[in-house]
């Protein structure tokens, strides 16, 4: 892993207005807000996976999108090799996305039902104009061997209707892998598939990984997973980074109290163990309604009154292990 | 006691569909003991959800039974559909795993609850319903008030508790629970479980727990049955399950999960993919992917292999039957 | 048009009966549909042929009732009726067929193009589509054919604004959703410029829906340009035309010369059978919800 950046996202924000009933429009309410991803800043080295983890409402997916501007950001700056690709124009960004690719959750829907799979991997590389014709077919012929993809030249005149999930997840990677990226956002890659089938997807994915030169954004709610395959992991938590170390460190120093609970409750293969299991009080804060201070403070079973007024920065607790918590002093 | 409270016995559930016939549960022999909580464990199309919805004799118009399912002594296929309407609800319950949709949009909370009474105990008075609705909300940790509510006013995880609030109302001895929480988030999903956990120690209950997530079921289960294209592969108390596991579908499971407690995960994986159970393969079911696989297993399905009264295998590995 | 929902509750009675006899009613309904519409396609192509006559010179004497020289027997004009109803199943083919190909032409592309954008402009052309909907079909047919006149192209005309609103309305609707699909966010997301995402991945996955419309409109159709003849505003005469027919055997009811407008009327309701059978067989062969019963 080396020391350059790929990404270096900075006070990225996404917002979204709802919409609300004419009533309130009248006696001039304003339009409710959510703030999906709220200010957030982190980078990733090349060639690292960096995870980010949370739960329904943190804002991961819409940071996964946002930070491909599949989703267009509010605000922030994400650049990418050196260049702010905010900054670029439709035209310019569109060229770009040859350079970073996204792999989606659902394996069945991502898929055009009325194109043949070679069809599909090859398209970018049409898009693109990149090689011959006969070319593309090579490459996607060898793609489909990488990716384990089986009889290569069967699989290229199938539909994917015709494939199982695992098979599936396998042509959208070829598909993500074909304009040789350098970066891929994995959004829950495995979530929709079959137990038996997502290790070996993330065996794929991490062996690919090396070969290919690729930096990795793997979103995910799965902790285990995220403790197989990344480097640094992120915990979000309604808009925000709430903790960011290495995994390892992670795993063995959890410093914020939502952490904790998210490893306490993960369950765990192994009816050995009795874990004394850490748990919040109430509910998530609907998204429209972010608590003031620390957005966990309604929940955290370690809550301070300070934690009511004032929002705590992500500091770093020592040896870059980041966290944004009043009980945590900066070192 | 020693007759266990459900005797499933030789029990096979087979769908006509457009594209032929499609056997979704094939010989399965189970029990549950009194106030025990029994996991059955596999992926899609492994026929576990149709187990639990035959349980509650809901399959739907096309499916055909043989076999039989014991509950208490009484075979439930052979019922009158009348008689098994007052078991459902009071005897035996169910809860699915989509709360969203589970629960009737339009009708209040305390509407669910009556139309459950009315069914099974007609006479009963209003004030007694109110009774009986309130203290089953306060068990499952929902502010009993919040019976005048509709569902979309609670969140994923309440309304999870709702329903089981509903169904564990009339005290019923089994609660079958069809992946509770795989729509939920962790934490909630942690919670959830110890309520069933709670629930099951305070009311004498038995559960079936139907799921795929092998975290959960170490939590919750006793015993543990995995299922694997329509066939029971294994049956083992939990313990020696995860142990010792014997099928080798159930080891290489197990070894392909990750875990946050392992630092180095040495995750394997299984080739291949399940079987298309409109042509299923000739003999043993998982024989395609098993690293194990020998000559018979292409050619002759492995009987049930009793090594114990607790410990059954299906697999030539273990023996003749 | 109560004439659709007669068709609707004749079509559904003959799938109940169906039901009983064959095994997979959707399939047996939308054969059943092929094959009396190809009989009626067949007959069309094939009329210089297959008629005995020739459907605009007289060939015995008029308002003969059917024999074996005139198996449908004889006009006021002394036409054979049977020749007529042969030749007329042209007029109403080729005219449904061009309405409803200029009908869909024109709302498909508007509806791909709208459905995408969305915004206000989807606001507006919907609600301009909507009210040439809501306008009773027939009325506007025959506002339209008395401002362009007689003729084939004309009457074409007249008809497939009638129904351009159906293919736009299907298609916007198709489009709006499938735009939300992940299979389409993909291919944003892999670079794809917007023509291609039109025309590659929304446009096939929306077309399946417009094969029930088209068959549904044809039969429609017919029974518009049925109408408008039967109003003197379609062909003009001696051409053959069903609907003509009907209106000119009328008439002749009250003197109990029943033949001239029985079977014109007949061939109108079984071409529309046909074309409204073989569309809910469809329906239900592809949305196999429909069919199934609880």
């Amino acid at each position: 892993m080396s020391e350059e950046l790929l990404l270096d996202v900075r006070n990225l924000q996404k917002v979204f207005e709802l919409k609300r009933p004419w009533t309130e429009a009248l006696i001039g309410k304003k339009k409710p807000l959510v703030r999906a991803v709220d200010n957030v800043s982190f980078t990733i080295r090349k060639a690292e996976t960096l995870g980010i983890v949370g739960e329904s409402g943190s804002g991961k997916t819409t940071m996964g999108r946002t930070v491909l501007r599949l989703v267009e950001p509010t605000a922030g700056q994400i650049i990418f090799n050196g260049e702010d690709i905010v900054r670029f124009s439709k035209g310019k960004l569109r060229k770009a996305r040859k350079n970073f690719q996204i792999i989606f959750q659902d394996p069945m829907a991502s898929l055009n039902p009325y194109m043949r799979i070679g069809k599909i991997v090859s398209h970018p590389l049409e898009i693109h104009n990149i090689a011959t014709p006969a070319e593309r077919k090579e490459r996607v012929l060898s793609i489909f061997e990488k990716v384990n993809l089986i009889p290569a030249e069967e699989f290229y005149n199938r539909f994917p209707r015709h494939l199982s999930g695992g098979q599936r997840q396998r042509v959208v990677i070829a598909r993500a892998l074909i304009t040789n990226p350098s970066f891929i956002v994995a959004d829950e890659p495995t979530a929709m598939l079959d137990v038996s089938v997502r290790s070996q997807i993330l065996k794929l994915m991490i062996d690919i990984k090396s070969e290919f030169g690729l930096t990795y954004l793997f979103i995910t709610h799965d902790l285990a997973s995220a403790k197989y395959i990344c480097d640094r992991i992120g915990v979000m938590y309604l808009g925000k980074i709430v903790e960011l170390a290495e995994t390892r460190e992670l795993f063995m120093h959890p410093l914020h109290p939502y952490t904790k609970i998210l490893m306490s409750a993960v369950p765990i293969p192994d009816p050995t163990l009795h874990r004394k299991k850490l748990l919040p009080k109430g509910e998530i804060p609907s998204a429209t309604n972010i608590p003031s201070g620390c957005r966990f403070h309604t929940r955290c079973p370690f809550a301070m009154p300070v934690c009511a007024q004032e929002e705590p920065k992500l500091v770093d607790a020592g040896s870059s292990h980041l966290v944004a918590c009043h009980l945590i002093k900066e070192s | 006691m020693n007759e266990p409270q459900v005797l499933i016995k030789d029990f096979s559930v087979s769908y006509r569909t457009k594209s032929g016939i499609l056997q979704a549960v094939g010989n399965v022999t189970l029990e549950i003991g009194y106030h025990e909580s029994l996991g059955i464990v596999g992926e899609s199309g492994c026929g576990k959800s149709t187990l639990g919805v035959s349980m509650l004799r809901l399959l739907p118009p096309n499916a055909t039974c043989k076999g039989s399912i014991l509950f208490k002594g009484d075979d439930l296929l052979s019922l009158h559909p009348d008689q098994m309407r007052k078991l459902r609800g009071s005897e035996i319950s169910m809860i699915f795993q989509d709360p969203m949709t589970s629960l009737n949009p339009i009708m209040r909370i305390r509407d669910h609850f009556f139309e459950l009474f009315r069914v099974h105990n007609p006479g009963m008075q209003k004030g007694e319903m109110i009774e009986i609705a309130k203290e089953a909300l306060h068990s499952v940790g929902v502010d009993p008030s919040r019976l005048d509510n509709y569902p979309f006013e609670f969140s994923g995880g309440m309304r999870q508790r709702v329903m089981i609030a509903i169904s564990i109302a009339l005290k019923p001895a089994l609660l079958v629970a069809d992946e509770p929480t795989t729509s939920l988030d962790v934490v909630v999903q942690e919670q959830i479980m110890q309520l069933l956990k709670k629930l099951k120690s305070e009311r004498n209950m038995s559960i079936m727990l139907i799921t795929h997530d092998m975290g959960i079921v170490a939590e919750l289960a006793e015993k543990v049955a995995v299922m694997y294209a329509g066939r029971l592969v294994e049956y083992a108390p939990v313990r020696q399950l995860y142990t010792e596991p014997l099928h080798p579908y159930t080891r290489l499971l197990l070894r392909s999960i990750p875990n946050i407690k392992l630092d180095d995960m040495d995750l394997k994986y299984i080739p291949g993919s399940l079987p298309d159970l409109k042509n299923p393969p000739q003999g043993c079911r998982f024989y395609p992917r098993c690293p194990f696989s020998r000559g018979v297993c292409k050619d002759r399905e492995p009987p049930d292999i009793r090594l114990d009264d607790n410990r059954r295998v299906k697999c030539w590995l273990y023996g003749d039957g | 048009m109560s004439e659709r929902f007669t068709n609707q509750m004749i079509t559904s009675r003959f799938s109940a009966f169906l039901k009983n006899l064959l095994g997979d009613a959707s399939g047996a309904m939308a054969f059943a549909g092929f094959v009396i519409l190809t009989i009626f396609i067949l007959m069309a192509i094939f009329a210089p042929w297959i008629a005995p006559y020739s459907p605009v010179k007289p060939s015995g004497n008029p308002l003969m009732p059917p024999s074996w020289h005139h198996l449908m027997g004889t006009d006021n004009m002394g036409y054979d009726v049977f020749s007529r109803f042969i030749w007329g199943s042209r007029m109403a083919l080729i005219i449904a067929f061009i309405a409803t190909f200029i009908a869909a032409s024109v709302g498909i592309p508007i509806g791909l193009a709208v459905g995408y954008i969305g915004g206000p402009i989807d606001r507006v052309i919907t609600m301009i589509m909507d009210s040439i909907y809501t306008f009773p079909g027939l009325i506007l047919a025959i506002a339209i054919a008395a401002v362009l006149g007689p003729g084939i192209i004309n009457i074409s005309l007249s008809i497939a604004v009638v129904y351009i609103p159906t293919y736009y309305r299907v298609i916007r609707s198709q489009v709006a959703s499938v735009k939300s699909e992940l299979y389409v966010e993909s291919a944003y997301s892999i670079g794809a410029p917007t023509p291609t995402i039109i025309f590659r991945y929304i446009l096939p996955n929306v077309l399946p829906s417009i094969i029930v419309v088209l068959s549904m409109n044809i039969a429609d159709a017919i029974m518009t340009e049925a109408g408008l003849s039967f109003l003197g505003l379609g062909i003009t005469p001696p051409t053959p035309d069903w609907g003509y027919d009907l209106a000119n055997g009328q008439q002749f009811l009250i003197s109990n010369d029943w033949w001239m407008a029985f079977f014109p009327g007949v061939a109108i309701i079984l071409i529309v059978l046909g074309f409204s059978m073989f569309a809910e067989g469809l329906n239900e062969y592809f949305n196999p919800n429909i069919g199934e019963k609880r």
